[in-house]
């Protein structure tokens, strides 16, 4: 008779990390099955490797449209990883179970290619790029009131089941509420010197967060639950199911807390219910790998909607599992004073005490059985801090969120994109280092031509690899550029990001300027059509003309028209030098002063202080551009409507 | 209910007497620990500040409208046994909330020390009965002692104002009281422990000239507590209603109903002054020289009423309030006046609704 136990996790938490180590180590499973894209089993062979090292995401693409991704990061302090690096170390199966990446992604795009893609301004669509792995997230910190209506419910606590509970106990902060029922969950009477759970029953904890959510979800009505959701639970089942079949006599699966009820066994639907769920889904060729991340694209600030808020504070957490819980308090403040000592800012040791003492104070306060990170924050701006925000929000960014960047392996397949920047640099005989190194070009070598194109591109990509060391590199009007090359790791995310616009460097940097056509405004607009025309992205430069085109047909603030001159008059003038297509410039140009000269004195008419430097900016350099065209027609028509702003007073 | 004000002769009660049933009918429901000679627990000191509904009904009035956050820590820190230090600008209810928390805690709120540029040792430490000193010759009867000394040997809170007004060698005289708590006296060879229960509220703030800096093993012994300006345009006009709510009582004036819709002005006013661009963010003005706080809000408004029931027809009108702003405002006759112009002709003329306000701050200017 199979054993199948449920871990449900909160993702990314240091507590859940610590329970499921002790709970595989006791259970010793014979096949492990855990959340997450079952397209990443093709690579997970590469996790076993001690060069891959957190944080990382698996990285799914849609092989022929790149731009349809998903990343799934992992922690040193996540759960699944945990799992993931236990089997593997013990050498026994694991998989990933969960509803095909390919199959989202494939959604997606057709719902997005079913819509009018016009690069006209009027259209405002939505390009959904990436669609990030769906955990269930708990990060969930909201104080607002309840919505009593009731699939609003069912929403939210499908995404947020954790913070569900937390409000109904009374927190704000759904985090706090799981640190202290979950992790902080044993203060013995003697003293709080003993590690949390010395021998305590470690699957104690799951089955109470069982309950828990089982209780959640029959409070619930469930028909209004996500098709998709309920899609992705079917398919954990049938990986379940999978597993039972080729008789594994341990089992466990780590999954998200909300997901938990409904994969036990014996609570299964049949399986033919499941397989019509799943039926008539879209099978694409899809591509996975592993790819570095970093803790501060976990944190919620930036975006991902599963993240944490202080992932430094959860590495510190599960470094200092096995010591007692105070221990992990002090060690943590002792690391504030540090910091702080390093930006030459007093922090005594005695300070360090106080802070301890006043956390610990707060904590009992509150009614919390031991000092969480709103407790220590609370107590170093009043201590350590001395009242400064400042100070503070130096600590959150460099402590709390932290700047860690994880590795993979040499031998993981890298990206295309990667690929091609590796090919060119090999071709173009550029040299990659970490030191900073200076690139003289000429470009009337046709060698050095391809490399100033290559780098305009890749600044495109807002790849900083190589970076123009005099203002000169700006302009299409010199032959001579020099450039300064450093390779840092943290450019390898760059290139990740680089790659879902494209598998070459040409194809994604023209992809990106496409997309920009949609959202930038007028200046940006026109600086890119200078960036465009230096990268030598040919392709790209009618769409581009015509969107800004339609731009300037629309732009009413006479502002933004002066601004989006400067770069078009230098394209226009210098063109020949580069053997750039400027001649359509030209066109753009003539409609952009038209507009101006009619619309620049009614501007000059109510401005205060501040505005009326702002507008003597603009009209000198409306004025040198002017000049530097040495157009009589356009001349004459500006020199008429400074003719009316100086008669105007 | 809300608390009724002491029915004295007094102008001002002390915030003990002024809030005593609050106080009592915390008291009865607190079944907390309480720290030693605490009159209430903690927590109950943070419900007392920031208001709340008891189990018995009793409603119990906000004395501080702000984070909660910053109120636990100050009460953790003098639980805690570490000095208070409260800073801002003026007029954030430091003083406020200094008050009520030693009435809160102690019970009184009465053991305080002013600091001025003038403020001596004898104010924080002890001073000298001269003619018993002479008749007797040196003993602890010809000691005057100070509110510190009281508060030490009584165990209850001391306040000191203006803490960076004292002289810096008076201000270091509390660096051995506040890390060893004890006061010695070597005239006598004698020294006055503290109990359990004293400790230190000081505030400051730091906008005016002429401050003494705290030295770095001063600032060391205190933890700091910054109270903001207020975050919100509802949070001010709550504070500023209550005051004046209460102000009035105080000066016998009949309560006013249409003074909401002159506070939400005065607050927006002051708000866009202090902030230097307009409500809806797309206007910069000009900010004036005087700091615009909430508590000079609160005077203008007071201001107000007083002038409509004495001298006009006891309704809250434009003209009432034009009076008190543009004193509030215009502190630098120079600079501040051409400021106050400004705002009132580019800002105020154009306002819906505000035609009767713009007119009379016009004819006092």
């Amino acid at each position: 008779m199979s054993d199948v136990r449920i871990l449900g996790v909160r993702h990314h938490g240091p507590g859940s990390a610590g329970a499921v180590e002790r709970a595989l180590e006791s259970m010793k499973p014979d096949i492990v099955l855990i959340e997450g894209a079952p397209e990443l089993d093709e690579v997970i062979a590469l996790a076993k490797s001690s060069a891959m090292v957190p944080p990382v995401a698996g990285f799914v693409y849609l092989r022929d449209q790149p731009r349809y991704a998903t990343f799934s990061p992992f922690a040193t302090f996540s759960p699944e990883w945990i799992g993931l690096r236990h089997a593997l170390g013990q050498q026994i199966p694991v998989r990933f179970i969960d509803l095909s990446a390919g199959a989202t992604l494939q959604e997606e795009a057709d719902r997005v290619a079913a819509l009018q893609v016009d690069i006209s301004v009027e259209t405002t669509v939505e390009l959904e790029t990436t669609v990030e792995l769906e955990t269930t997230g708990e990060a969930g910190t909201t104080g607002e009131v309840e919505e009593v209506n009731e699939s609003a419910l069912a929403r939210r606590a499908a995404h947020d089941p954790i913070g569900l509970l937390a409000e109904l106990a009374g927190y704000i902060d759904s985090e706090a509420w799981w640190e202290d029922v979950i992790e902080h969950r044993v203060v013995s009477p003697e003293g709080s010197d003993l590690p949390a759970t010395v021998d305590r029953d470690p699957f104690e904890i799951f089955d109470a967060v069982l309950e828990a959510m089982r209780t959640l979800r029959s409070a619930i009505d469930l028909e209004s639950e996500d098709l998709r959701e309920r899609r992705r639970e079917a398919a954990m089942r049938q990986g379940i199911r999978l597993a039972l079949k080729e008789g594994f006599q341990q089992i466990a699966v780590i999954c998200g807390a909300w997901h938990a009820p409904v994969l036990v066994p014996s609570t299964f639907p049949s399986a033919s219910s499941d397989a019509a769920l799943l039926k008539g889904l879209a099978k694409p060729k899809t591509v996975a790998t592993w790819v570095p991340w970093t803790h501060r694209r976990l944190s919620s600030s930036s975006g991902y909607s599963a993240g944490v808020s202080s992932p430094g504070w959860y590495q510190h957490l599960f470094d200092e599992r096995d010591n007692s819980p105070s221990h992990a308090v002090s060690a943590w403040v002792v690391k504030i004073a540090r910091l702080l000592r390093e930006e030459r800012l007093d922090a005594s040791p005695a300070s360090v005490i106080e802070t301890v003492r006043l956390a610990e104070t707060l904590a009992a306060m509150r009614g919390r059985p031991l000092p969480g990170l709103g407790e220590i924050e609370d107590s170093a701006l009043a201590v350590l801090a001395q009242g400064s925000s400042i100070t503070l929000d130096l600590i959150r960014d460099r402590l709390i969120i932290g700047d860690r960047l994880g590795a993979v392996p040499e031998e993981t397949p890298t990206v295309p994109l990667a690929k091609d920047l590796a090919d060119q640099q090999k071709r173009l005989r550029l040299k990659v280092s970490a030191q900073s190194e200076t690139v003289g070009l000429d470009l009337r070598k046709p060698n050095d031509l391809e490399k100033s194109r290559l780098f305009h591109r890749l600044m495109l990509l807002e790849i900083g690899w190589a970076l123009p060391a005099t203002r000169q590199g700006r302009t299409t009007g010199t032959f001579h550029e020099t450039w300064q090359t450093e390779w840092r790791p943290e450019l390898a995310i760059a290139v990740v990001d680089g790659a879902m616009f494209g598998t070459t460097i040409e194809t994604a940097a023209a992809a990106k300027v496409i997309e920009s056509c949609l959202t930038a405004d007028l200046a940006v607009l026109s600086s890119l059509v200078e960036a465009v025309l230096l990268a030598a992205l040919n392709d790209v430069v009618e769409p581009l003309i015509v969107s800004l085109q339609a731009r300037v047909a629309l732009q009413t603030d006479v502002g933004s028209l002066m601004d989006a001159v400067g770069p078009l008059v230098r394209i226009a003038r210098y063109g020949d030098v580069r053997k750039t297509n400027s001649e359509a410039v030209s066109g753009v140009l003539a409609g952009l002063m038209a507009r101006i000269c009619a619309g620049v004195s009614g501007a000059c008419a109510t401005l205060d202080d501040e505005a009326a430097v702002q507008m003597r900016g603009r009209i000198e350099l409306v004025q040198n551009a002017v000049q530097l065209l040495d157009d009589p027609h356009h001349r004459d028509q500006w020199m008429s409507a400074l003719d009316r702003i100086a008669n105007m007073a | 209910m809300t608390s009724s004000s002491d029915v004295t002769s007094v102008l001002r009660a002390h915030a003990e007497q002024q809030f005593a049933d609050e106080l009592e009918a915390i008291r009865a429901t607190d079944d907390r620990p309480k720290p030693p000679n605490w009159k209430l627990s903690p927590w109950a000191v943070a419900t007392y500040l920031m208001g709340g509904r008891l189990d018995n009904g009793m409603t119990i009035v906000p004395k501080y409208v702000g984070s909660r956050r910053l109120m636990e820590i100050a009460i953790a820190t003098i639980a805690s046994d570490r000095a208070l230090l409260l800073l801002g600008v003026p007029g954030t209810a430091k003083t406020w909330v200094s008050e009520h928390l030693a009435a809160a805690i102690s019970g009184d709120s009465t053991l305080l020390i002013q600091g001025t540029a003038g403020t001596s040792e004898e104010a924080i430490r002890y001073g000298w009965n001269y003619a018993r000193l002479l008749a007797e010759g040196p003993s602890l009867a010809a000691l005057f002692s100070s509110p510190t000394m009281r508060g030490m040997s009584e165990g209850r809170l001391v306040r000191i104002e203006e803490l960076t007004r004292m002289p810096a060698d008076v201000q270091d005289t509390l660096i051995t009281v506040l890390s060893e708590k004890t006061m010695p006296i070597p005239e006598l060879n004698e020294e006055v422990q503290a109990r359990k229960g004293f400790n230190v509220i000081a505030t400051a703030n730091d906008r005016d000239k002429g401050v003494n800096e705290l030295s770095a093993a001063l600032k060391r012994r205190f933890n700091t507590v910054v109270l903001p300006v207020p975050a919100t345009a509802e949070d001010e006009i709550t504070i500023v209603t209550q005051r004046v709510g209460s102000l009035a009582r105080s000066l016998d004036i009949p309560a006013e109903l249409n003074a909401i819709a002159e506070i939400q002005r005065v607050v927006s006013i002051f708000r866009e002054l202090r902030n230097g661009v307009t409500e809806d963010g797309r206007t910069k003005v000009r900010s004036p020289s005087g700091t615009m706080s909430t508590a000079e809000a609160i005077s203008v408004v007071a201001n107000a009423m007083v002038l409509a029931t004495h001298f006009g027809d006891g309704s809250l009108s434009a003209a009432d309030v034009a009076a008190g702003l543009n004193g509030a405002v215009v502190k630098d006759p120079v600079q501040d006046r051409t400021i106050w112009q400004e705002y009132l002709e580019t800002i105020l003329r154009e306002r819906q609704g505000w035609g009767d306000l713009y007119r009379s701050c016009r004819e006092l200017l």
